[in-house]
């Protein structure tokens, strides 16, 4: 069970003079359980990629294997496919289309011949996991504020418990509340209800805290794929190529060059914060 | 000056008010960040400032203008540019130059005029290699600085920003903070600044912070200090700010909260 990606070719325009070249011979492997995220300056190609694997866009040439199943192929098949995978887009608003909060996250589960109570029920789960409360309910999706349509474009998404699920840059314009939840939810699927997720972001701070493994997208190349300590171990070659690593791993890769010996692969400041304590203890005492 | 005097809004009776009592005076030149959770009605603030809305009691006054006045608005809107959160909902036309030209063109300037100034506008946020592309082929952060331009070709005074960088990459919003600090520096731009990244406002001169309807007037090293206020209030401190707390509660290490970089508190570790 994994999604494979073989020789992706993608470009946009063809054949007219804005022709531009998004993806160029993309191989990628993903294990079923893995939370993979794809790094990226804007314009790299990590929402075209996304939408590649979903079917949403067709590749030049290549081919995509979502669980054994080939859909760049066989389209019939790929149908059932589909189905096992969510997708958060990157601007809510593009996805929100129905009056009322309650039948926004109903629409997919309607599909699954579920009784009204177990609608509601998961209806009120899933927006109970993004902040949420019942309230919610009732009120108009056009008048809620941008934050809020992103919940709610989340909420609809985790509510059909696909094998899937695909973030397009799931925090952008979310408070820190927002993020931290969203970020604990993904781990929490993950671990207990076994989903596979692909979250693209460019903000790797995030992402090294969520994701098993990450890669980079370079110019619709794939040009380094691995975990943070992978990622540190690499970091000179990687600010050449227009990466920003956060904050704090700056902070710890500095120190290392001054001489300090920090050990690579913590994910937080609070594990940084230890980290130099420590380090300062053995440096002047 | 930009001045609100008790603003009270809601945008329905039946709702509760998003705003009450909010009085607040903002002087040229400054630069003004706000913050808050969601929904705390931050871009509600937002379209108060150019009279998009228009408050349900109290007043918004713009160099003396009161945004409640029709004949006004017209003049008010040239001074107060509005940048939205996503640029794809403010670009409109299909070439570049076009789009930077758009206002300049509704304001009947002469043609030598639109010209000097669309080349000044792009020059300012360095895309004028872009002049002939179609902005819907152009990265997030560059549709951005387009719709920039487009205000900045207008000369305004005021500039709102409803989270400019939320869709960009760290070094595209490296980019637009660099373009509208320069733009503060040699023009006196006056910036308000709506954000969730509190890293992307170091340089602010105060910090408004949305919460229960008000909006409470702070610097913001007086905030960082107080982190565990800004959290409660789903505000997160740069990571940089939260490691130099943590480390401050081991006595050895006395780190003022003016350090906001990795460099320097690398530098300050290493003394």
């Amino acid at each position: 069970m994994s999604i494979v990606l073989k020789n992706i070719n993608y470009t946009y325009q063809i054949n007219t003079p804005f022709m531009r070249k998004a993806l160029h011979n993309i191989n990628l492997y993903s294990g079923k359980n893995e939370i993979l995220g794809i790094l990226g300056g804007t314009g790299s190609g990590k929402t075209t990629l996304l939408q590649v694997i979903t079917g949403l866009l067709t590749p030049d040439s290549g081919q995509i294997e979502i669980d054994e199943v080939d859909i760049s192929q066989y389209r019939k098949k790929a149908l059932n496919v589909f189905d096992k995978i969510g997708m958060v887009f990157q601007v809510p608003e593009e996805q929100i289309f129905e009056k009322k909060v309650f039948s926004e996250v109903a629409f997919g589960l309607r599909k699954k011949f579920l009784s009204a109570e177990e609608i509601r029920c998961k209806v009120e789960g899933a927006l109970a996991s993004v902040g949420l409360n019942a309230d919610y309910c009732q009120r108009f999706t056009y008048n809620l504020s941008s934050g809020e349509k992103r919940r709610l474009a989340i909420a609809s998404v985790l509510a059909l418990e696909t094998e899937y699920i695909f973030f397009d840059e799931p925090t952008a314009g979310l408070d820190y509340e927002g993020r931290v939840l969203l970020l604990d939810n993904i781990k929490k699927l993950n671990t207990e209800k076994r989903i596979g997720m692909i979250i693209v972001s460019h903000d790797p701070l995030e992402m090294f805290s969520v994701c098993h493994r990450c890669v980079l997208l370079k110019d619709g190349c794939l040009v380094f794929s691995g975990d943070l300590t992978d990622w540190m171990a690499n970091y000179e070659i990687l600010t050449e190529q227009g990466m920003v690593f956060p904050q704090s791993q700056q902070l710890v890769h500095e120190l290392n060059r001054r001489g300090w010996d920090m050990k690579g692969g913590m994910k937080n400041f609070a594990e940084v914060a230890a980290q130099i304590i420590k380090c300062y203890d053995g440096r002047f005492h | 000056m930009i001045e609100f005097s008790q603003v009270d809004f809601s945008y329905a009776l039946e709702q509760p008010p998003l705003l009450k009592d909010v009085s607040f005076q903002i002087r040229e030149g400054e630069f003004i960040a706000v913050l808050g959770r969601n929904a705390s009605g931050k871009s509600t603030l937002a379209r108060l400032f150019n009279g998009l809305l228009l408050p349900d009691r109290g007043n918004v006054k713009i160099d003396e203008m009161d945004t409640g006045n029709p004949e006004k608005l017209f003049a008010i809107r040239q001074k107060v540019g509005f940048l939205f959160p996503s640029p794809d909902r403010q670009l409109i036309a299909d070439m570049v130059e076009d789009e930077v030209a758009f206002v300049l063109e509704n304001l009947g300037l002469p043609a030598s005029d639109i010209r000097e100034r669309v080349d000044a506008a792009l020059e300012m946020v360095a895309m004028e290699n872009y002049r002939k592309h179609p902005p819907s082929l152009l990265s997030g952060g560059q549709k951005q600085k387009i719709c920039i331009a487009g205000i900045l070709s207008m000369r305004p005074k005021y500039m709102v920003l409803d989270e400019p960088t939320s869709r960009l990459d760290p070094a595209e919003r490296i980019d637009i903070l660099a373009t509208l600090m320069k733009l503060k520096a040699e023009w006196g731009l006056t910036l308000i600044y709506i954000t969730h990244h509190v890293e992307e406002i170091v340089a602010a001169d105060r910090v408004f912070i949305l919460q229960n309807c008000r909006a409470d007037s702070f610097s913001l090293s007086e905030l960082l200090e107080k982190q565990e206020y800004l959290l409660q209030l789903g505000i997160e401190p740069p990571e940089i700010s939260r490691l130099i707390y943590l480390l401050n509660r081991d006595e050895r290490f006395v780190i003022p909260y003016e350090v906001v970089s990795a460099a320097d508190l690398v530098n300050f570790l290493c003394r």
